[in-house]
């Protein structure tokens, strides 16, 4: 019971002193970004003319892009009706 | 006591872990880095989207022609519509882009190249469109910049160009019929006979070279007399079933044009 109890005050203080601190840390936000932007590319770029058809790979089509919790980027894709934005996320 | 212990070993490995930056890493290198790679995904993504442009752009009007007499030529997708677009998109992001794109339609070759993002293939009798790109993103505030100029060639395998050029050069090709079966004045009762040897050998002909394309054709006509004038009424619908057309989110295939005519010779 003991151990248990001291791995859960671990998880936590573990996911509250150290994770949310470096989520925040703008050199996590750049590798992730980085990671976003290059399977956003990949992505955009090995669908083509596939998105019309609705396909969006490992992305998603969305009509707004953000207001929402994690990294991500979104190109808008000229074309598709109504204009949609290929938004890619990461982790 | 053993609880605290395992507490320090877990934060002292998280902390290995997660790697914390050090603390004097500058924000704007952060800063500039980060941006470099959303201007990246903008400038390596501009070719692949310029030709989803022009894919919708030319099955949008395709579907919009389709089953008519086809006799426009089509249009060349809107560069300055789709650099527009994009500006609004990126000025929102802080970027400014600058350039222009230029679109022009042809008719396509078999063995020409076609981009994969465009989605198509070459063939005799359809519709090439060409982009050229000289565009540049900027970032004013970091002065990083980012330029992407190309040159990209891509076919929409329908045979659009094919399909009228046969549709324009059948019709000639029956006034031509028409006016001199009924030119003959002493002749005029074996001009219908006559008339209808040369169309089922002309349709014969088109039919033997339009098959191996996918294409069919189908040409009915019917005659009146009204008083010494004979009005022939004809109607050709070629249908090409090799055309993909992209539409609301689905690809259909087939595409066809009915094209009619009527002509006005002296029966007697």
């Amino acid at each position: 019971m003991k151990w248990m109890l001291a791995a859960l005050i671990s998880i936590i203080v573990v996911s509250y002193v150290l994770v949310i601190p470096t989520r925040v840390h703008l050199g996590w936000q750049v590798r992730w970004k980085a990671r976003a932007c290059s399977d956003l590319k990949r992505t955009v770029n090995e669908l083509g003319y596939r998105i019309l058809l609705g396909q969006s790979g490992q992305g998603e089509l969305v009509s707004t892009c953000g207001g929402e919790k994690g990294i991500y980027y979104c190109v808008l894709i000229p074309g598709t009706s109504p204009s949609k934005k290929m938004r890619v996320g990461s982790p | 006591m053993k609880e605290l212990v395992l507490i320090l070993i877990a934060l002292l490995t998280a902390s290995f872990l997660v790697n914390v930056p050090r603390s004097d890493e500058d924000w704007f290198l952060y800063m500039g880095e980060l941006r470099m790679y959303e201007m990246s995904a903008e400038a390596d993504t501009l070719k692949a989207r310029s030709l989803i442009f022009a894919r919708s752009w030319v099955d949008r009007w395709l579907a919009g022609v389709n089953s008519t007499a086809c006799e426009e030529l089509p249009p060349p997708p809107n560069g300055s519509l789709f650099v527009q677009l994009l500006r609004e998109d990126m000025m929102s992001k802080g970027f400014s882009l600058t350039g222009d794109l230029h679109y022009s339609i042809d008719e396509s070759r078999e063995g020409d190249s076609s981009d994969q993002a465009f989605g198509g293939y070459c063939r005799d009798g359809g519709i090439k469109v060409a982009a050229s790109s000289r565009l540049t993103i900027r970032d004013d505030l970091l002065g990083i910049k980012a330029r992407r100029y190309f040159d990209v060639g891509a076919c929409q395998p329908t045979a659009y160009f094919l399909i009228r050029e046969v549709l324009t050069g059948l019709r000639h090709r029956t006034i031509e019929i028409v006016r001199k079966a009924f030119s003959s004045e002493e002749n005029v009762t074996a001009a219908p006979q006559e008339m209808r040897e040369e169309l089922t050998s002309l349709v014969r002909y088109l039919r033997r070279n339009l098959t191996d394309e996918g294409i069919s054709l189908r040409l009915t006509y019917a005659t009146e007399f009204a008083g010494e004038e004979v009005v022939i009424a004809f109607k050709a619908v070629v249908f090409d079933e090799e055309a993909n057309i992209i539409r609301d989110g689905g690809l259909r295939r087939g595409f066809s044009c009915i094209r009619e005519w009527g002509i006005r010779v002296r029966g007697s």
